[in-house]
């Protein structure tokens, strides 16, 4: 799916959650540590004692949905998708989400949160979940939050 | 509730609304949908309601599946909390909804957003399951609380004052230094004008002394307005999040009053506390603590500010209408007659007094200046007593708790800042001089 127009957007130190819904329907939820986004595929790192029940909704056959969102703005897009897998991090992507955890380090510094306070936020050792991404929303608090984004191209 | 064996209790830290919280829902055919909520509101020990503002898909899915899975964080350590929920109704008007709209409403007045966060239910849930996830967060899960020792000589200071100037330094000093907090505004209550006025301050580059709060505006105006406490989380993520809503909604907004001596406030506020100071149903003014730090602020805070002010208030009461005063000591000061006057102009509509073109005061205590500069040229006369102020006929004073003496801290404060060729200087129990450094004249409005 296009997703040229979300690129920049995509590589700033954002907020991330994931989510998948289980067999009995209850939906599992994990932080992201850091995406990688092309129009094609979607991979976002999550923190492996967090995900259990996000990785077993997938390994069932789950849809997945994740967010991000701008703290600093509130801007925020949601990409959902299909045909999920749970892997490992490659070496990149783990030097990619330790990059991560600096750069949005800082942006909660913006908010007011002492650095040394955040340590919650992050959990290692990370796994990705990697998915074709098919619908793009608005996420933006607001009238037009839940809307699609760009229906058609 | 199953799982661990976690109550609400013990993680009602997360429930403070200063971090926003990620709720997950399923639609019908098992499509998840993720989206970040403002509220989460403790109902009862096992319920708990979601703000219902912007979430039209998570309405439309909960319709075909209650299942919710929250993602909250800890304040003090940013732990994350996962909540297993399940929605067993939605209301629109109730205590509960009525509490959510309120908080809402804090944070939509805040930042100049009245009338544009619309809370359209409460949505109700039971708690299936609390889990905190495991994270390398702090081990001390709450900011330390204030020693009962603190307190007590904290409450040693105010009884040590005779004088509601002596009591507001104590109060602020006291704040700072044993209670710990860095920034704290005390305001009185200026009935005529319903507005709060600071009187002192501490933590701040401008005193802010004088600066007017009209009742409703911000967390200290909307306290005393109510008569309750209000708390409210980073004032710069409730900014980042109104500016987001404000850009997708046509709406005038702003705050509507500029009060003419600034107010003091932290650029980057990370909360705020306000506490009215009332006693025997009557407001008598209000306390402000600020923290730059978004995780400063714990549980033990409202209710320690609370006892603060209950301390305060028949102190303040009590000192206002205290003993005689002492008898005269006749000082006469004679200016220096050689330089030009300056120029005092009263505004009748307002009370309002400027220096030239420059804002000094208004309300109560611009019509005692009035009142102090008339009688100077007119008579000479420069000792007055606080009772012969009480009952003069161009001073409007509320018949009950009249805050006078909180009224002359912030005139003698103001002249004071100002440099005026007028000054006030205190002259015993209950009465205080005028001393006049150059020629002044009065100019009524």
């Amino acid at each position: 799916m296009q997703l040229d127009d979300e690129m920049e957007f995509l590589k700033r130190p954002l907020a991330m959650i994931v989510t998948a819904v289980t067999p009995d329907g209850v939906p599992a939820i994990a932080r992201g540590y850091g995406c990688s986004v092309t129009n094609d595929r979607v991979v976002v790192l999550v923190a492996v004692d967090h995900a259990h029940a996000l990785t077993e909704a997938i390994a069932s056959g789950s849809q997945v949905s994740a967010v991000f969102v701008e703290l600093t703005s509130y801007r925020g897009i949601q990409i959902k998708g299909d045909d999920a897998f749970v892997r490992n991090a490659t070496a990149e992507e783990l030097e990619f989400s330790s990059a991560y955890r600096g750069t949005f380090t800082q942006e909660l510094a913006l908010l007011g949160l002492d650095p040394d306070k955040t340590g919650g936020l992050f959990w290692a050792p990370p796994i990705a979940i990697e998915y074709v991404p098919s619908h793009l929303f608005d996420q933006t608090p607001g009238p037009n939050a839940g809307e699609a984004i760009g229906a058609g191209r | 509730m199953k799982g661990n064996g976690l109550s609400l209790a013990d993680i009602d830290d997360c429930l403070q609304g200063m971090f926003p919280t990620a709720i997950a829902t399923a639609s019908a055919d098992g499509t998840p949908n993720v989206t970040y909520i403002s509220q989460v509101y403790l109902v009862d020990e096992r319920h708990v309601a979601l703000s219902f503002q912007f979430l039209n898909k998570t309405a439309e899915n909960l319709k075909a599946n209650p299942n919710i899975t929250a993602l909250l964080t800890r304040p003090a350590t940013c732990d994350q909390v996962e909540m297993q929920l399940r929605q067993v109704g939605m209301q629109s008007d109730g205590p509960v909804f009525d509490s959510m709209y309120k908080q809402l409403t804090n944070i939509a007045e805040q930042t100049g957003m009245s009338g544009c966060f619309r809370l359209r239910g409460a949505i109700i849930c039971e708690v299936l399951d609390i889990k905190i996830l495991p994270g390398d967060g702090c081990a001390d899960q709450q900011p330390g609380g204030v020693a009962l020792t603190d307190f007590a000589t904290f409450s040693d200071r105010l009884t040590a004052t005779e004088t509601t100037e002596e009591l507001v330094d104590a109060v602020l000093d006291g704040l700072t230094e044993e209670l710990g907090y860095e920034h704290a505004i005390f305001f009185f209550y200026e009935e005529p004008t319903d507005s709060l006025v600071a009187i002192g301050s501490r933590g701040y580059e401008a005193s802010g002394v004088g600066a007017e709060v009209v009742l409703g505006q911000g967390a200290v105006g909307r306290a005393a307005r109510d008569r309750e406490l209000v708390q409210v989380g980073s004032l710069v993520r409730d900014q980042v999040y109104s500016r987001a809503v404000r850009l997708r909604v046509i709406a005038d907004g702003g705050v509507g009053f500029a009060a003419e001596v600034p107010l003091p406030g932290l650029k980057n506020c990370g909360g705020q506390i306000a506490v009215p100071i009332v006693l025997r149903q009557r407001l008598i003014g209000a306390l402000l603590v600020e923290t730059e730090i978004v995780t400063r602020f714990g549980k033990a805070d409202p209710p320690l500010l609370q006892l603060v002010a209950n301390q305060i208030a028949p102190r303040m009461a009590l000192q206002e209408r205290s003993g005689p005063p002492d008898s005269s000591r006749t000082e006469v000061h004679r200016p220096d007659l050689d330089s030009a006057p300056t120029v005092f102009r009263f505004f009748a509509e307002d009370q309002s007094v400027f220096i030239g073109d420059d804002y000094l005061v208004r309300g109560v205590a611009g019509s005692v200046l009035r009142v102090l500069l008339k009688t100077w040229v007119g008579e000479g006369r420069t000792d007055w007593s606080n009772r012969e102020i009480r009952v003069h006929p161009l001073v409007p004073l509320p018949a009950h708790n009249d805050n006078l003496e909180a009224r002359l801290h912030l005139l003698r404060t103001r002249l004071a800042e100002r440099n005026s060729p007028i000054q006030i200087d205190k002259n015993g129990r209950g009465r205080f001089c005028v001393v006049v450094r150059s020629p002044v004249k009065l100019v009524e409005v």
